[in-house]
């Protein structure tokens, strides 16, 4: 079921097509690979299957290929974007104009909505009092449009970026700078403060790290090559409450279970929860195991793992469960130590009172008050995500710093090294938030450089819906330096302080890239995906 | 897939009897790396298969007096890691080493990368194109961006898929073709056929032959090879335009050149006239930028491929600039 854990919102995903109550349907989905967005929603191949099996009560195996995932699935759409914006003379945004046509499909069954997103950084990223964004969803004869890792802001910030970009040579200003000159202190849109905001130091940290001092175009020459330097700002919403709950069940051995109804899509959210609940419960990570991915067992806590928000959202839920089950044990521990609870507290794994701290009851002690031989109830927490604070907005940040080279010869283009900063609140996991970094801007180079749907134009038919047709980067066209620097701030928003990371180093990645190419050329090519073809025909025009 | 009889074959000798009686329905499978997307989009449906994977006879690199042998199944893996082909047949391993991925590498032939049949997207895709016994090329008026020609291109616009093949025209090799009535051997450039010759094949293989081995002779003192490929990513694609060039120079002035294209045509194409620009010059950028124009001279470029004629032009440079 793709990215979805199962069961949702009460209804059951399949059991609202198949009329059958939760009770009958159980969805087993431990892990998805390559969920991005196409695999979110119930699809028409996912009650084909369901109800073949009904019919037949036999089990379905349904198995897309290449050609059939570009067919049925969907997909970013292509857009036209044009963007028009005034500044006073030292480079202060007075107005944005902007306007989008997106590709959509045939027919309407809520994903036209897909197809013109302009994202939120057009509205939501710089300080400008004056904003008209128009948005055009276009009806064609193609298959539908879809979310797609990073949708709305993905597309929106390769024009955005690259606008800004041209605007800083136009003022002879350095990109920073002119960002800078825009940067909101506040929400521009509510004009709510943010609960946290690292894109300053994004900018700063990572220009440090990039050693950025970019040059005039066409600077640096070695033969029919060119390299260049380019930034782009990164740009993504947060979160804000939806219901989500968690169980955490502590067993009289001292080991944590936590229970949440979740797929993992390959981000690594069991290992998150399990992080969680350990630095809430205070007890070694490998005491804790995670329940997920069967909708048989486990809560409703996310519907789907969309828009960069499964931590985020269950998170908060993992964590109040896990101080619950706390609360609950500094109760047993209470009676153990004989004062009362409020004289208790747990403190580096251990339960002490507050009045007398020599008088302690470790974990393991308290823990096995609980179970069967003792006649007391296990410890069961249970947690919900709390709607964030009023008052005030979470949105994520970040800043790229890139260089490439290109062979003007040959059009041929390599993306050198990256340097990716990124504000998202608090990173709980150093290794899967480092991945997710790496990860995401390696799609976003992928469409940046390589890929497209190639139409034919007379039929509809896509002509390069294979593996090798289709050019998703390959291991060659990894940089070959790619660092990630977590800018830490302290989120608010949520008791976990983390704001998600999935989908905005994919947002970001496209506009920094292009302009690095400006940079190494001194032309602008403003057409996704940037292929040999295109830097040839472009440096031809240009003479 | 339609199903078929799948032969194991353990000798040429075996191979030429199977084809001997039933040559019309069978194909030859080598990596099967090719051969089986054929078989899976069901653009082949032959009624027998006869696998030469396992014939060990025909897996070999060998260091002859005249110049080196390899033996048609040797793995195009085999051909890259080698010690010496590449410092003196360096087209080649370079050429070996731009074919698909590590993967498509290790099962890929080179024999059978010679006989790939077209990768342009209408004669793989639900298209009854020209080429498969329709009356049109779909990629004139359609989708012709990427893989497609700009030269030699009559009736049938694909450009074959070989890289292997454009080193091996640079190399002058010979290929050895064993047949049921005799065995031949033909030069690389001569086995390969463009669609107004015979639209439905590429190459000159009837169905009773397959071929047994590549020969490429030895190289004379100052003489240097080269291939580059230009395509959209690092790895796993199709040229979107490649040169091979092979020169011998002494003292800075070219004594001999030979130049191979791919990617821009429907069979590999040796530029006899970027050659004779070359050959007894000193290689001024004159004189790199008239073979680069000759190379490509006549071009007729589809809608969306013209600037393959420049991509093409500055392959041709870089490459002869590699070898003197």
């Amino acid at each position: 079921m793709g990215q979805h854990p199962g069961c949702t919102s009460g209804k059951g995903l399949t059991g609202l097509t198949l009329n059958l109550p939760i009770s009958k349907v159980r969805v087993i989905n431990r892990h998805t690979g390559g969920g991005f967005g196409s695999k979110n929603g119930i699809k028409q191949y996912h009650v084909i299957a369901a109800m073949l099996s009904r019919e037949t009560g036999r089990p379905v195996r349904l198995f897309l290929n290449r050609s059939e995932v570009f067919m049925v699935t969907t997909h970013r759409p292509r857009t036209r974007q044009k963007i028009k914006a005034g500044f006073k003379s030292d480079g202060t945004l007075t107005a944005i104009d902007y306007e989008e046509y997106g590709r959509g499909g045939a027919w309407n069954e809520g994903n036209m909505r897909w197809a013109s997103r302009a994202g939120d950084s057009i509205k939501e990223l710089y300080k400008c009092p004056n904003v008209r964004s128009t948005n055009y969803a276009v009806h064609t004869n193609l298959s539908s449009p879809g979310a797609c890792r990073g949708p709305g802001n993905t597309e929106t910030l390769f024009a955005l970026e690259q606008f800004f970009d041209e605007a800083a040579v136009h003022f002879n200003m350095d990109p920073i700078e002119l960002r800078l000159k825009n940067f909101a202190e506040i929400h521009p849109l509510t004009s709510q403060p943010y609960f946290s905001n690292g894109l300053k130091e994004s900018y700063e940290k990572g220009s440090n790290a990039f050693g950025w001092k970019r040059q005039k175009p066409e600077s640096v020459k070695d033969g029919t090559k060119r390299r260049g330097i380019g930034m782009g700002t990164v740009h993504w919403h947060g979160t804000s409450g939806e219901p989500s709950q968690a169980l955490v069940t502590v067993y009289p051995e001292g080991t944590v279970e936590v229970n949440a109804g979740i797929a993992d899509i390959g981000v690594g959210a069991p290992v998150i929860f399990a992080q969680i609940a350990a630095e809430e419960l205070q007890v070694p990570f490998d005491k804790v195991r995670v329940a997920y991915g069967d909708s048989a067992g486990t809560p409703y806590t996310i519907n789907s793992s969309y828009g960069s928000r499964t931590t985020s959202l269950a998170g908060p839920a993992v964590r109040m469960a896990a101080a619950d089950a706390k609360q609950q044990l500094i109760q047993i521990a209470a009676e153990v130590l004989k004062v009362s609870p409020a004289d208790v507290q747990l403190k580096d794994g251990v339960f002490i009172t507050k009045s007398d701290p020599a008088k302690q009851a470790s974990f393991k002690e308290v823990t096995g008050q609980m179970g069967w031989r003792k006649r007391r109830h296990l410890v069961i927490g249970k947690g919900k995500r709390l709607d964030n604070p009023k008052g005030r907005k979470v949105d994520i940040f970040g800043a790229h710093f890139i260089e490439v080279e290109v062979d003007t010869a040959t059009g041929s283009v390599r993306v050198l090294r990256a340097v990716l900063a990124h504000d998202s609140g608090r990173p709980i996991n150093a290794l899967t938030y480092e991945s997710q970094v790496q990860g995401g801007f390696l799609m976003g180079l992928g469409m940046a450089l390589f890929e497209e749907r190639i139409i034919d134009a007379e039929t509809g038919v896509q002509v390069n819906a294979d593996f090798h047709g289709y050019c998703c980067p390959t291991a060659l066209d990894v940089p070959d330096q790619v660092t990630v620097i977590p800018i830490e701030t302290h989120d608010l928003s949520t008791n976990i302080n983390a704001k998600g990371v999935g989908e905005p180093p994919t947002a970001g990645a496209g506009g920094a890239i292009a302009n690095a190419l400006y940079n190494a050329i001194g032309v602008r090519i403003r057409d996704y995906p940037i292929t040999p073809s295109k830097v040839l025909q472009a440096l031809k025009a240009a003479g | 897939m339609q199903s078929f009889k799948w032969i194991n074959a353990t000798s040429v000798d075996e191979v030429k009897e199977i084809l001997a009686q039933q040559g019309d329905k069978a194909r030859i499978f080598a990596g099967g790396s090719d051969l089986m997307t054929m078989l899976k989009e069901r653009l082949d449906m032959p009624e027998l298969i006869v696998s030469i994977g396992n014939i060990k006879a025909l897996k070999y690199i060998r260091e002859e007096k005249d110049g080196v042998h390899i033996g048609a199944m040797t793995v195009l893996a085999d051909i890259v890691g080698h010690p010496t082909l590449g410092q003196k047949y360096t087209a080649l391993a370079q050429a070996a080493e731009a074919v698909g991925s590590p993967q498509l590498r290790n099962m890929g032939s080179i024999g059978g990368n010679l006989c790939q049949r077209p990768r342009c997207w209408y004669f793989r895709g639900p298209f009854i194109c020209i080429r498969k016994g329709g009356d049109t090329c779909f990629a004139v008026n359609g989708e012709n961006r990427y893989y497609h020609a700009i030269l030699e291109g009559t009736d049938c616009f694909m450009v074959h898929p070989s890289d292997t093949a454009v080193a091996l025209i640079a190399l002058d090799a010979d290929i050895i073709i064993a047949g049921v009535k005799k065995d031949r051997a033909v030069k690389a450039e001569n086995f390969f056929i463009g669609p107004s010759e015979d639209i439905e094949k590429e190459n000159i293989l009837e169905p009773d032959e397959f071929i047994t081995e590549i020969r490429i002779p030895a190289p004379e003192i100052n003489t240097r090879s080269t291939f580059l490929k230009t395509r959209i990513r690092g790895a796993w694609n199709f040229a979107l335009a490649s040169a091979a060039v092979r020169s011998t120079s002494k003292n800075g002035v070219c004594q001999d050149a030979r130049v191979a294209l791919g990617g821009v045509a429907p069979l590999p194409l040796r530029v006899k006239k970027a050659e004779r620009a070359l050959i007894g010059k000193k290689i001024t950028s004159d004189i790199l930028q008239q073979a680069a124009d000759l190379a490509t001279s006549g071009a007729q470029p589809l809608t969306m491929n013209r600037y393959k004629v420049d991509l093409t032009g500055a392959l041709v440079k870089k490459a002869v600039l590699a070898t003197v």
